[in-house]
C-alpha cells in the first residue's frame, strides 16, 4: 500500500529513474534499427520522433503516478513562498500575530488539559468515576463529592455494578524510618480494595486486606516508590519492616510502582478503618469506583438510583430529597476551577478570534494591492479554483509557520508559569506539553489559516477582470474591501472591549486585596508548623514542655528579635468555636460562633500586632493562674458594641475567660467574616499555657500549630535555628515546609493573582492586536491616498488638516467598536458574575478604565501612521504615478 | 506479405501490457517487441504511449518494477505482473472475449437468422 505513495517521497528517485527508463527505451530501439542496416544518424532521428515529446510523456506518467496534484500543491507552495518572501513587514506581522495567539491558545490548552480532559493514568480511566451526592435545596442541587460512613457501607454492601473503595483526604504526618531520621510526608488513608479498583498492583508486596481496613487490625503501610527511593535506599527487604507513623509502629506490606502517583501526589497509604462514627459520621470520605465488566455508565446511575431510595427508606429521612450518582474524577477534583478555567480558555479563544480578524484584515488589504496581478493571471487562462487554491496555499503557510512559532512560544511561557499554576490551581495530571497540546495546536493553526485565508482569498478572486486590469495598479482596490476591512476592525475593538474589560472586573478585587491593610508586619518573619498528631503528644504536659524549650531555646538565639507559637496564622483559616459573652449588656443567651485560636507569648511580639486596649498575654498568665482572653476590634464591634470590652466574661465551651486586652484585626479566612478570600473576622486569643485536656490535644487533629520568628538574618539559618530549637526536645519530629510570613500573605489570594494575571495578560494581548490593527487600516489607506493627498496640500490644505482626515476613520471606527463591545462586555460581565467578589458585573470604573485606554491607544495608532503626511512632499507626489 | 498494422482500441492497452509481462518480466521496450511479436507486427503501440500505462498499472498495484541487467550489460527497468495484475488480466479477458464474440455475433448475422 505504501509503495504506492512512494514517488511521494522520493521525488528525486522517481524523476531519475522516468529519465534513465526513457533513455534506455530510446537507445534499445536505435540499436535494433542500426542492426536493421538504418545508418546511426537516421536511427536517431527515428527514434526520437517515433517516441513523441519526452516533456509530454513524462507529464503523462506522472500523472499516472498519482503526483498531479501534489506538483500543484508544491508549485503553489513554492509561489506562496516566493510571495510572502517579497513581502517581508507583512509575512512577519502576520506571522509575529499568528505566533501569539496561538501560543497563548496552546499555553491555556495546556492547562485546561491537565486539569478537565487528560485521560486519568489508570488502566480503563473512562470506567472509574466518584460518587458524588447532590441535594435539592431552594437554590437547586448542591452536589458533594464526599460521602459519609453510612453511605459508603450502603454502597460497599448493595452495589452490584461497580467495585468500589473509598479514601481520606491528604494528611501531612511525620514518619520515622529504621534508618533513622524524620521526615514530614503526605499520607492518604484509604479502604482495601483501592488500589484494585484504580487497576494497579503494588510493585513488591501486596495491597491492604480486609481485615487490616477493620478497626483493631493490623497496622499496616504501603509505600510510594519515591519514598521507598528516598527513604529506604530501594530496599528490596522492606517488606515486613517497621516504621513509626506518628509516633506509632506501622509494618510496610507493599511498594507501589513507579508510574503510579494520585493527585496530588501521597509518599504512602495506610488502612482507612472507615466507621459510621467520629470521622465517618460527616462527610469525610471520598468514594472511588470501577464499573465492573459488562457493566456501563447509565446502569451503574440506575443502580445508585434505586440504592439512594432504599437508602432513605432505610434511614427513615423526612426529606427525600437527595440522591446518588457518577461523575468523572476530574470533576470531582477541579470542580471549583472549572469555572475560572473555562473562563480563561473563552478568553484566549478570543484572543484568537482577534488575531484571525487583524490578519484577514491584513490580507484584504494586500488582495487590493494585489489585485491587477490576480486579474493577469486570470487573463492568462488561470481558473478561479486555481487563483483561490494559491491564495489559500499562501494562508495555510502562514499558520504553518505561526503554528511553529506559537508552539514554541507556548512551551516557553508554560516554562515560566508552570510552577505557579501547578501550585495554585492543582491540576489532576502534570502539565505537558506533549502530542496531545501539539495535535491541538496543529488543528488551530490550519483551522486559523482557513478562517482567515478564506474570505480575503474569496473576494480578491472575484474581481472584475476589465476595471482591473484596465485601472492603474493603485486604484485597483475595490471600495468593498475597503469597508469589510472598517468592519473588521470594529469586530476587534469590539472583542477587545470585551477582553479588556473582564480583565478589570477580574483585577478590582485583586487591587482590593493587594491593598488590604494586614494588621501586622509581615516582613522579616519566617514559619513553619509542626504536625503534633502523634502518639507523643497525646498529653498537654509533652506540648506545653515542646513550646516553651523550643522557644526558650530560640529566643537565645543570636540574631532571633522574638519568636512565638500559634495554632493559626493570619491570612489563614483559623478555628471555629462556639463562645458566649457572660456579663455585661450585650450577655448572650445563647452560643454564638467565633475564631479561636491560641498563642504562646511572643506570638503577637513576632507578627507586631498592635494593642489597642488592656495588656498582652504575660508570664503570670499559667495555667493556675485566673483565665483570660484577648479578642480582635471585629469582635468588641460585633458583640460588645458600645460597652467596654476589658473585665468582661467569655465562655468558651466549659471554660470561662476574661477579656484582657483588645488587638487590632488581621486578615484570616474565615465562615465567620465577609464573602471573599479574607477578611477580619470576630476573633478570641487565649494563652497557649493555660490550655490543658482532651480538647486541646484533639485541636491538633485538625490543626499543626505554626512557630514565628523574626530575624533580619538569613532565611536558611533561621531555619536551621527552629530545626535545632525542636531538636533539642524531640529529634523525631520534623518541620514541614518553611515559609516567609509574605509568601503567607500572597498565597492567601494566589488564584486572584493568577488569574488576573492570566487575563490581563491575554487582554493586553487583544489590545496590541486592535492597535495593529488600526494601525494597519490607516496606514495603508494613507498610502493608497498620497496622491489626494499631495493635491489637498498643493491646493493649501493645512498639513493639521490632512492629517487629522488620514486619522479620523481610525478613531471613528474604534468608537463604534467601542459602542458595540460595551453591550456584549455587559453580557460577558454578567457570566463572569459567579468568579467575581466585591465588584458589580458592569462596575463603573472598570467600564470607563478600559474605554479611556482603548480610545487613547486608537488614536495613537490612527496619528502614527498619518504623521507620514507630515513629511510629504506634495511635488514629488504628484510626479510620481 | 504484412497485413498493413491497425490502431489498438482505447482501454485494451493496459490488457495488452499485463498479458506480454504474464509470460516473464520484461523491461519497457521488450513490452513493445512482445506485443508486436505476438500479434504478428499487426499491433502497433505508440512508443510514447507504453509509459504513461506502465506508470498506470503500477500505481493501480497490477505489476511492480525493479531495475535489472538486460542485454549488452545495459541497466534497466524490469515490469512483473503480481497477484492483483494476474487476477485482473483474467477478468479483462474472459470480459474481452464475451464482448468480441457478441460483436461478432452482431456483425456476421444473416438476414434469415433476425
Amino acid at each position: 500500500m505504501f509503495k504506492r505513495f512512494r514517488p511521494l517521497f522520493h521525488r528525486g528517485r522517481f524523476e531519475s529513474d522516468l529519465d534513465a527508463e526513457l533513455r534506455d527505451h530510446m537507445q534499445k530501439y536505435r540499436d535494433d534499427l542500426v542492426s536493421r542496416g538504418v545508418s546511426p544518424q537516421e536511427a536517431e532521428l527515428r527514434a526520437r520522433r517515433e517516441f513523441g515529446r519526452v516533456t509530454a510523456v513524462k507529464e503523462e506518467v506522472r500523472e499516472s503516478s498519482g503526483l498531479a496534484w501534489a506538483d500543484t500543491a508544491a508549485r503553489n507552495f513554492r509561489y506562496a513562498f516566493r510571495v510572502l518572501r517579497k513581502n517581508p513587514a507583512f509575512s512577519l506581522t502576520v506571522i509575529v500575530t499568528l505566533a501569539l495567539c496561538i501560543g497563548a491558545n496552546t499555553a491555556i490548552f495546556s492547562i485546561v488539559d491537565a486539569m478537565l480532559f487528560r485521560p486519568l493514568p489508570y488502566p480503563e480511566p473512562d470506567r472509574l468515576a466518584r460518587v458524588a451526592r447532590q441535594d435539592r435545596s431552594d437554590r437547586g442541587w448542591y452536589e458533594q463529592v464526599q460521602v459519609t460512613g453510612r453511605t459508603w457501607e450502603y454502597i460497599r454492601d448493595h452495589a452490584r455494578t461497580m467495585d468500589v473503595a473509598v479514601h481520606s483526604g491528604f494528611e501531612g504526618v511525620n514518619l520515622v524510618a529504621p534508618a533513622g531520621g524524620a521526615q514530614y510526608i503526605r499520607q492518604v488513608r484509604v479502604s482495601t480494595g483501592f488500589f484494585r479498583v484504580l487497576g494497579v498492583s503494588p510493585m513488591i508486596g501486596r495491597e491492604i486486606a480486609p481485615e487490616e481496613d477493620r478497626n483493631g487490625g493490623p497496622a499496616v503501610a504501603v509505600l510510594s516508590h519515591g519514598l521507598w527511593t528516598r527513604l529506604f535506599a530501594s530496599d528490596a527487604g522492606i517488606l515486613g519492616q517497621t516504621i513509626l507513623l506518628r509516633g506509632e509502629p506501622f509494618t510496610v506490606i507493599g511498594v507501589m510502582p513507579q508510574s503510579f502517583d494520585t493527585s496530588p501526589s501521597a509518599d504512602l497509604w495506610t488502612p482507612l478503618r472507615p466507621s459510621t462514627r467520629g470521622e465517618g459520621g460527616g462527610t469525610n470520605y471520598s468514594m472511588i469506583v470501577r464499573l465492573r465488566p459488562g457493566s456501563s455508565m447509565a446502569q451503574a446511575n440506575a443502580e445508585l438510583e434505586t440504592l439512594g431510595a432504599g437508602f432513605i427508606a432505610e434511614n427513615h429521612f423526612k426529606l427525600a430529597s437527595m440522591r446518588w450518582h457518577l461523575i468523572t474524577v476530574q470533576r470531582a477534583n477541579g470542580d471549583s476551577d472549572r469555572g475560572p478555567v473555562l473562563l480563561l480558555w473563552a478568553a484566549v479563544g478570543l484572543v484568537l478570534l482577534i488575531g484571525c480578524v487583524n490578519i484577514a484584515g491584513l490580507m484584504l488589504a494586500r488582495g487590493g494591492s494585489r489585485q491587477h496581478e490576480i486579474a493577469t493571471r486570470m487573463a492568462l487562462g488561470s481558473g478561479r479554483g486555481g487563483i483561490l487554491a494559491q491564495l489559500l496555499s499562501e494562508s495555510l503557510l502562514l499558520a504553518v509557520v505561526g503554528g511553529i512559532g506559537g508552539f514554541a512560544l507556548g512551551a516557553l511561557a508554560m516554562d515560566a508559569l508552570k510552577p505557579v499554576v501547578t501550585a495554585t490551581l492543582r491540576p489532576t495530571q502534570p502539565i505537558t506539553m506533549d502530542a496531545r497540546v501539539m495535535i491541538v495546536t496543529a488543528l488551530t493553526a490550519l483551522l486559523t489559516g482557513l478562517i482567515f485565508g478564506f474570505y480575503p482569498a474569496l473576494a480578491s478572486s472575484r474581481g472584475d477582470l476589465i476595471q482591473a486590469l484596465g485601472s492603474s495598479s493603485r486604484t485597483a482596490s475595490a471600495h468593498r474591501n475597503a469597508w469589510a476591512r472598517r468592519g473588521l476592525v470594529v469586530c476587534e475593538v469590539a472583542l477587545g472591549m470585551v477582553l479588556l474589560v473582564s480583565a478589570g472586573l477580574v483585577l478590582r478585587p485583586l487591587l482590593y486585596l493587594n491593598g488590604l491593610n494586614p494588621g501586622f508586619d509581615p516582613r522579616n518573619v519566617l514559619t513553619a508548623s509542626l504536625s503534633l498528631r502523634d502518639a507523643r503528644y497525646t498529653t498537654d504536659s509533652a506540648i506545653h514542655r515542646l513550646f516553651d524549650t523550643s522557644l526558650t531555646k530560640l529566643r537565645e538565639t543570636p540574631g532571633v528579635e522574638a519568636a512565638g507559637i500559634g495554632l493559626t496564622l493570619p491570612y489563614e483559616r483559623p478555628l471555629n468555636n462556639g463562645m458566649r459573652i457572660m456579663d455585661g449588656p450585650h450577655a448572650m443567651p445563647e452560643v454564638q460562633g467565633t475564631d479561636l485560636l491560641y498563642v504562646t507569648q511572643g506570638y503577637f511580639e513576632t507578627l507586631r500586632f498592635t494593642m489597642q486596649r488592656g495588656r498582652k498575654f504575660e508570664d503570670q498568665d499559667r495555667a493556675e493562674a485566673p483565665l483570660v482572653a484577648i479578642v480582635n476590634e471585629t469582635f468588641v464591634r460585633q458583640f460588645l458594641k458600645e460597652d467596654s470590652p476589658l473585665g468582661r466574661h467569655v465562655n468558651l465551651g466549659g471554660t470561662v475567660h476574661e477579656i484582657v486586652g483588645v488587638v487590632t484585626d488581621v486578615q484570616q479566612q474565615s465562615g465567620l467574616g465577609g464573602f471573599g478570600p479574607v477578611a477580619p473576622s470576630p476573633t478570641v486569643y487565649v494563652p497557649a499555657a493555660q490550655l490543658a485536656g482532651k480538647d486541646f490535644v484533639a485541636m491538633h487533629n485538625y490543626y499543626s500549630p505554626h512557630w514565628v520568628v523574626r530575624s533580619a538574618g538569613p532565611l536558611a539559618e533561621i531555619a536551621q535555628a527552629m530545626r535545632a530549637a525542636v531538636a533539642s526536645v524531640d529529634r523525631q519530629l520534623p518541620f514541614a515546609e518553611f515559609r516567609s510570613m509574605d509568601e503567607v500573605r500572597s498565597g492567601a489570594f494566589a488564584r486572584q493573582r493568577l488569574q488576573a494575571v492570566l487575563l490581563g495578560s491575554l487582554a493586553a494581548l487583544a489590545l496590541v492586536l486592535a492597535a495593529v490593527g488600526i494601525y494597519g487600516l490607516v496606514a495603508h489607506s494613507v498610502m493608497e491616498r498620497t496622491r489626494e493627498f499631495g493635491i489637498r496640500l498643493a491646493l493649501g490644505a493645512s498639513r493639521w488638516q490632512a492629517m487629522g482626515q488620514a486619522a479620523r476613520p481610525g478613531i471613528l471606527l474604534t468608537l463604534i467598536g467601542a459602542g458595540i463591545g460595551y453591550f456584549l462586555a455587559r453580557s460577558a460581565g454578567r457570566l463572569l458574575a459567579h468568579v467575581l467578589w466585591r465588584v458589580q458585573a458592569d462596575d463603573r470604573t472598570a467600564f470607563a478604565g478600559v474605554t479611556a485606554i482603548l480610545v487613547i491607544v486608537a488614536a495613537l495608532a490612527s496619528l502614527l501612521p498619518s504623521l507620514r503626511i507630515a513629511r510629504l512632499d506634495p511635488a514629488t507626489t504628484l510626479r510620481e504615478e | 506479405m504484412a497485413k498493413p498494422p491497425v490502431e489498438i482500441l482505447q482501454g485494451t492497452l493496459d490488457m495488452l501490457i499485463l498479458k506480454a509481462v504474464s509470460l516473464g518480466p520484461l523491461h519497457g521496450y521488450g513490452i513493445l517487441l512482445r506485443i508486436q511479436q505476438i500479434s504478428k507486427e499487426a499491433l502497433q503501440i505508440p512508443q510514447g504511449s507504453l509509459y504513461p500505462a506502465l506508470a498506470r498499472l503500477e500505481h493501480g498495484g497490477f505489476v511492480t518494477s525493479e531495475w535489472g541487467e538486460s542485454e549488452n550489460n545495459r541497466r534497466s527497468k524490469f515490469y512483473e505482473l503480481t497477484a492483483a495484475g494476474r487476477k485482473h488480466l483474467t477478468e479483462e479477458t474472459a470480459y474481452w472475449s464475451r464482448l468480441s464474440e457478441a460483436i461478432g455475433d452482431v456483425l456476421k448475422a444473416r438476414p434469415s437468422e433476425v
